[in-house]
């Protein structure tokens, strides 16, 4: 044990000189041999491609696969810089993290768009974002800012919570659900569909929601209940909600696990004018997890200033009340107006549960593999 | 017509092996221009691999092999200008007729008007006329053979190489394409190797016969002399014979053995170490009641007939001498000798050979 | 041994002059270069980044791995349902791939290239597309709800086993039926016919014949298959449900969710250790079983059914394909053009329409082009270097090919996950600063789709005699050329399929998701995914829209190369 403690405490300089080291620089020095020959014709390549990634001046985001944004809004930060925004999009926002700590020695991007509060701890630890103090923070809720030391800002938020399907419901002629407690009701048997917590973000925050509203101690014992009432556990929010709510497709569950501004997406996508949300959300107090995603200067980033006034720019108005209709969550800037479809169907969470950030991610392997034991094995 | 006295390949002191067994050991014969040569051996003597090095498809790994007075070796094999027909043909299936044999010529980069004359000329030569659009998949087996002839004559090589080509077909088909092969190499006046395990067919085709042992070359010699003069027992057993008598030379260039003295003509090679000679089977005569004395040079054997066989211009005769059966032709006139029937047979003496046991 | 055997090995040791052998190496020297750039060099640093973190070596972090069962339980969960679903899918496709192999009928082309359409199809749309037709409120069961007047859905199949092997099936079928109907086609009937005249009856002839002939292109069907199911994501996440789980899934929860790279890295290793064993166990096992036997036209002449057993016989199998592969994309195509209130087109015209105002969006037509762009450079990359590889393979036949062969085939069983990290970490300074290049979307499709080109070509370039080869050579044809004129036209049909896959893994998008992308440059899949990231009724139909065109496009492409194929047969044959 001890000596385990030795290796490991005092590794970083004693294995500046370990041969594996030396294996590695060397295989580096081969492949560069190499690719100094290949270079020529990946170059060609990608002029052939069009690749007009030596523009002058460029800003890089790092994002995930949901990001989006509208192109007037980017375009008058481009005008008003002079410069580009490049966006570069790296998989589900625990896959975008990761592969911005790995490339921390030569960053990709300057900014990093989406981490959120269940990965907030190991992008700290990583130490892959130097402190700014926006002044647009004045516009954000204290509850939202995380960081004492800036190095996270809160950009936008989401409840995830209990989505349900209004007219099953009706039709039915049972209660729609207003409480986490319901669901283990007997009328409620076979009725809810939930992801992944060990493939899906949304999963995650609402096992979260569960512990904070069951403690540590009381949470397995409602899944274990959850499980008895045939919850469904899909892969993916996708898969639950396109592949087994009622009120998104040929399904048979009319209780899903998705995002309090779901209801307003549901109209505003729906084929044909809606007057009513043909879904609502469940966001009573202590039954929903609050996702908050946070923006970020990278270490290393050549422009600095730049970055700087991008983040600014993140939190204004103008970026922040464009957020609602392109991802659908809420803007952090509590000065930016809802649009209508939201100020009609969408609601916040009260009193969203609570969990800490650093405990999200000491606990996070124990807490997943505890619900994998009670709800699938 | 005659071919001239040019050597045209020499191949000196050829040595293969593989995994430690001797593929050729130490082979050197010479070839004129215009030559038609049979490599004959049974299956594992080195014929093929002797074909292969020629062609340059494997490496020596020792002698020399000149080529038009040069040596070959650095030549890689596809500019040696020797041609080859092959075992199955190795017809290229995804082209037809005309192009297989066009492909050479291809090759050479021959411009388009000569080469459509060429392979019009090739076509005609090997009777297929007509033929050019077929798919290698629409041909008998025979149309086949003519076309991978055709194909390797097409380019014009120096010298030709066919393994086996008559392999697969039947005997009628076999006994006719090897004299059409013979006339068209003749009319081309194409130096080739001809590679066969059967020497009726080497006999027919061949100015020389090459015969392979083991690795060895046994003997390299014309049909005729190789028929009337086989070198060992080996060869002559490998050639069809199968009349071999052991016994010691006598004086008076008798051969005595336990079926009686037989008279040898070949009284120059004759050495005491001889124990075995061959009687051709067409070197008797059948012996009609009691007939004044022997003709001169020849030699009596008695036996009973075991069996009679009609060969079409010949009978065939097994006659046991001594516990022995030997195999004897006679004319079809007159009336062969019954089963079990005694006879006398007067041997020719130049029928006789003695031979290195 | 007999003299043809003695030198058909000898030959390799004999023939293997200097020369020749260094020009198989100068051959093979590009794949490698590339295997080297883009494979060994990013996996390796990514694993001894992870099993060293700052340098130090931190067993802990992986002792789970032996202490737990979890792990055994989800290797043999892994390999079981791999080997399941490569048996099923062989036993369903063989049938087929003898139908296709050997029979010409109307509508041939057309069905291959049906059949082909759910190679590309992403896994939630399959999901989607199997649902609309077996789920609780699918079709099937709602007939069989009515007809027999049944209160409940009588399938469920819904987080089955059942339901991802049939998924395996419904994505594998045509790599088989590819595979093996080409070479099934260049097999002579008359050996079949020959062991019918000694007494052998069909079965017999099937067995002890036939099957021993096919091996070398069943098993390379079979091994891409198991390779495809043994590093399943998708299919098993979302249709066999949270509850089975393979390695490929776990990697990914290690690295991503549970930031734990050093159990990323070693469940890597285990799954390509397995894959590893396998392929070089199988090259071994090929290279053995080689027939020399080759039929004079192999070049894949398939007839015209005359018997009326014959007729029936490609009737059932045809009726079968159908139901299983094209009943679930026609209930996709319904979907697309079903909303709430009935028929509409409505989500194919808001697919043309710009109501998102995103910075991202792009016509469909141009995520169209992107993905035939990327598809076509990671096809041309694809096959030049299965080209390569395979001529280097089948030219030797020293110790070295069957590690070498499988060797190439790694890329594919290699999670996605890694690999893509290795890439942040290691293509990260010019000339080779590719992370976020739109080079490198080309080179990861055809890093994947190398193998399986490699496995289309090599058991033809295998099956043709050496004596062809002499043939030309002694015609006077340079080694180029006797590749170029013998070679390269009788693998045509093989290089065409190993195309169209490659096309098909690069339209398909595997395992890309986890690389970096400029998302202005969508393809097809990234779009659908778009739509299927947000909720309501327009983001889904115009989801199925799109998977709609993605199928559109890939089956016209391979109706066209079918008929690029049947044109050149005729010019071929035609002078």
């Amino acid at each position: 044990m001890t000596h385990n403690r030795l290796l490991t405490g005092g590794g970083f300089f004693i294995v500046q000189h370990t041969p594996l080291h030396v294996i590695l620089n060397s295989m580096e020095e081969t492949m560069n041999r190499i690719s100094r020959f290949f270079g020529s014709l990946i170059v060609v390549l990608a002029v052939l491609a069009g690749n007009n990634a030596f523009a002058e001046k460029s800003i890089t985001v790092m994002t995930h696969d949901s990001f989006n944004i509208s192109k007037e809004v980017i375009s008058h930060f481009e005008q008003e810089n002079g410069v580009t925004v490049r966006f570069l999009k790296s998989g589900d926002a625990g896959a975008a993290l990761v592969q911005a700590i790995l490339s921390k020695e030569n960053p990709l991007a300057d900014v990093f768009y989406g981490v959120d509060n269940t990965f907030f701890s190991r992008a700290i630890d990583a130490d892959i974002f130097q402190p700014y103090a926006s002044p647009m923070l004045a516009g954000v809720p204290v509850s939202l800012q995380l960081d004492p030391q800036y190095r996270l800002l809160p950009v936008d938020y989401g409840d995830v919570c209990l989505n349900y399907d209004k007219a099953w419901f009706a039709a039915k002629g049972i209660a729609p659900p207003s409480d986490l407690t319901d669901l283990v009701r007997p009328e409620y048997k076979g009725l809810t569909v939930v992801q992944n917590p060990a493939t899906s973000s949304p999963g995650m925050a609402f096992l979260l929601a569960t512990i904070g509203k069951f403690g540590e101690e009381g949470y397995l014992d409602f899944w274990m209940k959850m499980r008895k009432n045939q919850v469904l556990v899909a892969g993916g929010w996708e898969d639950a909600y396109f592949g087994h709510f009622t009120a998104a497709s040929k399904g048979d569950r009319p209780i899903v696990v998705s995002y309090a501004s779901s209801p307003p997406a549901a109209v505003y996508y729906s084929e044909k004018p809606l007057s009513e949300a043909p879904t609502a959300a469940v966001v009573t107090a202590d039954n929903a997890f609050r996702q908050i995603e946070f923006v970020g200067i990278l270490k290393g980033t050549k422009s600095p200033e730049l970055a700087a006034k991008l983040v600014d720019f993140m939190l204004s108005v103008q970026f922040q009340e464009d957020i609602p209709l392109q991802m659908f969550v809420f803007p952090a800037n509590s000065n930016a107006r809802l649009p209508d479809v939201f100020v009609q169907h969408a609601v916040v969470a009260e009193q969203p549960a609570i969990v800490r950030p650093a405990a999200i991610e000491a606990n996070r392997s124990i807490w997943v593999e505890a619900w994998t034991d009670v709800v699938l094995r | 017509m005659r071919p001239n006295d040019k050597k045209i390949l020499e191949v000196i002191g050829l040595t293969n092996h593989y995994a430690g067994e001797p593929l050729l050991e130490d082979v050197s014969f010479s070839l004129l221009k215009g030559e038609i040569l049979c490599l004959l051996g049974p299956s594992g003597s080195g014929k093929t691999t002797l074909l292969r090095l020629l062609a340059g498809l494997e490496d020596e790994q020792s002698g020399t092999i000149l080529f038009q007075g040069r040596d070959i070796k650095p030549i890689p094999p596809h500019k040696r200008k020797i041609g080859m027909m092959f075992q199955e043909y190795a017809l290229f299936p995804h082209k037809t007729v005309w192009q297989n044999i066009a492909f050479g010529l291809e090759m050479q980069n021959c411009p388009e008007k000569d080469k459509e004359k060429r392979v019009l000329a090739m076509l005609e030569m090997v009777g297929l006329s007509g033929f050019g659009n077929r798919k290698i998949d629409e041909l008998s087996g025979g149309e086949r053979q003519r076309v991978a002839l055709a194909r390797s004559l097409a380019p014009e090589p120096e010298l030709l190489l066919l393994d086996e080509p008559l392999g697969s077909l039947d005997r009628t088909l076999r006994d006719r394409l090897t004299i059409e092969i013979r006339s068209i190499l003749k009319s081309l006046e194409v130096t080739a190797i001809f590679v066969t395990h059967d020497q009726a067919e080497a006999f027919s085709v061949a100015d020389k016969v090459a015969v392979l042992q083991r690795g060895r070359l046994q003997q390299f010699d014309t049909p005729e002399n190789l028929y009337r003069l086989p070198a060992n027992r080996a060869v002559a057993a490998f050639l069809g014979f199968s009349n071999f008598v052991v016994g010691t030379v006598d004086d008076d260039s008798v051969f005595s053995s336990t079926a009686g003295g037989i008279r040898v003509s070949q009284l120059a090679g004759l050495q005491r170490h001889h124990q075995v000679v061959l009687i051709r089977p067409d070197g008797a005569v059948l012996r009609c009641g009691e007939e004044a004395g022997l003709p001169a040079e020849s030699s009596l054997l008695s036996g009973t007939v075991r069996s009679v066989c009609f060969q079409g211009s010949t009978y065939r005769l097994g006659v046991e001498v001594d516990e022995k059966i030997l195999l004897f032709d006679l004319p079809i006139d007159p009336k062969p000798p019954a089963v079990n029937e005694r006879i006398s047979l007067v041997i020719k003496a130049t029928a006789v050979i003695l031979l290195e046991n | 041994m007999s003299e043809v055997q003695l030198i058909a090995e000898g030959r390799g040791k004999h023939c293997g002059d200097r020369s020749k052998h260094l020009l198989r190496w100068l051959l093979f020297s590009l794949p490698l270069l590339f295997l080297a750039l883009f494979y060994f060099y990013p996996l390796t640093k990514i694993v001894l980044l992870s099993f060293l973190p700052e340098g130090s070596w931190q067993p802990e972090k992986i002792s789970r791995l032996f202490s737990s069962t979890v792990y055994l339980r989800i290797l043999w969960f892994t390999t079981w349902q791999a080997a399941l679903s490569t048996l099923i899918t062989l036993g369903l496709a063989l049938p087929g791939a003898y139908v296709f192999g050997r029979y010409t009928f109307p509508g041939k082309n057309l069905i291959q290239a049906l059949l082909t359409v759910p190679f590309v199809l992403p896994t939630v749309v399959t999901a989607a597309a199997f649902r609309a037709l077996l789920g609780q409120n699918g079709l099937l069961n709602g007939w069989l709800m009515s007809g027999f007047d049944l209160s409940s859905p009588p399938i469920r199949i819904e987080q089955t086993v059942y339901f991802f092997l049939l998924a395996h099936v419904f994505y594998n079928y045509s790599l088989v039926l590819r595979i093996v109907g080409g070479f099934w086609a260049g097999l002579d009937p008359d050996v079949r016919a020959a062991a019918r005249m000694l007494g052998a009856s069909p079965w017999q002839t099937f067995r002890r014949i036939t099957l021993p002939l096919l091996f070398p292109a069943i098993g390379s069907a079979a091994l891409l298959v198991f390779i495809f199911c043994f590093t399943s994501f998708g299919v098993v996440l979302i249709l066999g449900g949270p509850g089975y789980a393979t390695i490929e899934v776990e990697i990914y929860r290690q690295a991503v969710q549970l930031f734990n790279l050093p159990m990323a890295a070693a469940l890597s290793l285990v799954q390509i250790a397995v894959n590893f064993l396998l392929m070089w166990l199988y090259a071994r096992l090929d290279k053995r079983s080689k027939t020399t036997f080759y039929s004079d036209g192999a070049t894949g002449s398939a007839m015209q059914p005359v018997l009326k057993s014959q007729k029936a016989w490609i009737g059932v199998n045809v009726v079968f394909m159908v139901i299983l592969l094209v009943s679930p994309l026609m209930a996709l195509v319904m979907r697309s053009v079903t909303g709430e209130y009935g028929m509409t087109f409505a989500y194919y015209s808001a697919l043309f329409t710009t109501q998102t105002r995103s910075v991202f969006f792009v016509e469909p037509i141009s995520a169209v082009s992107n993905s035939i762009g990327f598809g076509v450079a990671a096809m041309l990359i694809a096959v030049t270097l299965g080209l390569l590889a395979s001529t280097f393979l089948a030219s030797a036949r020293s110790k070295g090919t069957s590690l070498w062969d499988a060797v190439i085939m790694l890329p594919l069983a290699t999670s996605a996950v890694t690999l893509g990290f290795g890439y942040i970490i290691t293509l990260n300074r010019p000339p080779l600063n590719l992370r976020d290049s739109i080079v490198l979307v080309p080179i990861a499709h055809a890093l994947v789709a190398f193998p399986f080109v490699v496995r289309c070509i090599l058991p033809s370039l295998r099956r043709i005699p050496q004596s062809l080869r002499e043939a030309a050579t002694l015609l006077g044809a340079s080694p180029f050329q006797v590749w170029r004129y013998v070679d390269l036209p009788i693998i045509m049909r093989a290089i065409l399929v190993g195309s169209v896959f490659a096309f098909s893994i690069s339209l398909g998008e595997f395992g890309a998701s986890a690389f970096v992308t400029r998302p202005h440059t969508p393809t097809m899949p990234v779009a659908i995914f778009r739509f299927l990231g947000q909720p309501g009724d327009m983001n889904y139909g115009q989801a199925m829209a799109m998977s709609t065109i993605l199928m559109l496009v890939t089956c016209s492409g391979f109706w066209m190369i079918g008929r690029f194929d049947s044109l050149r047969k005729s010019v071929g044959t035609g002078v």
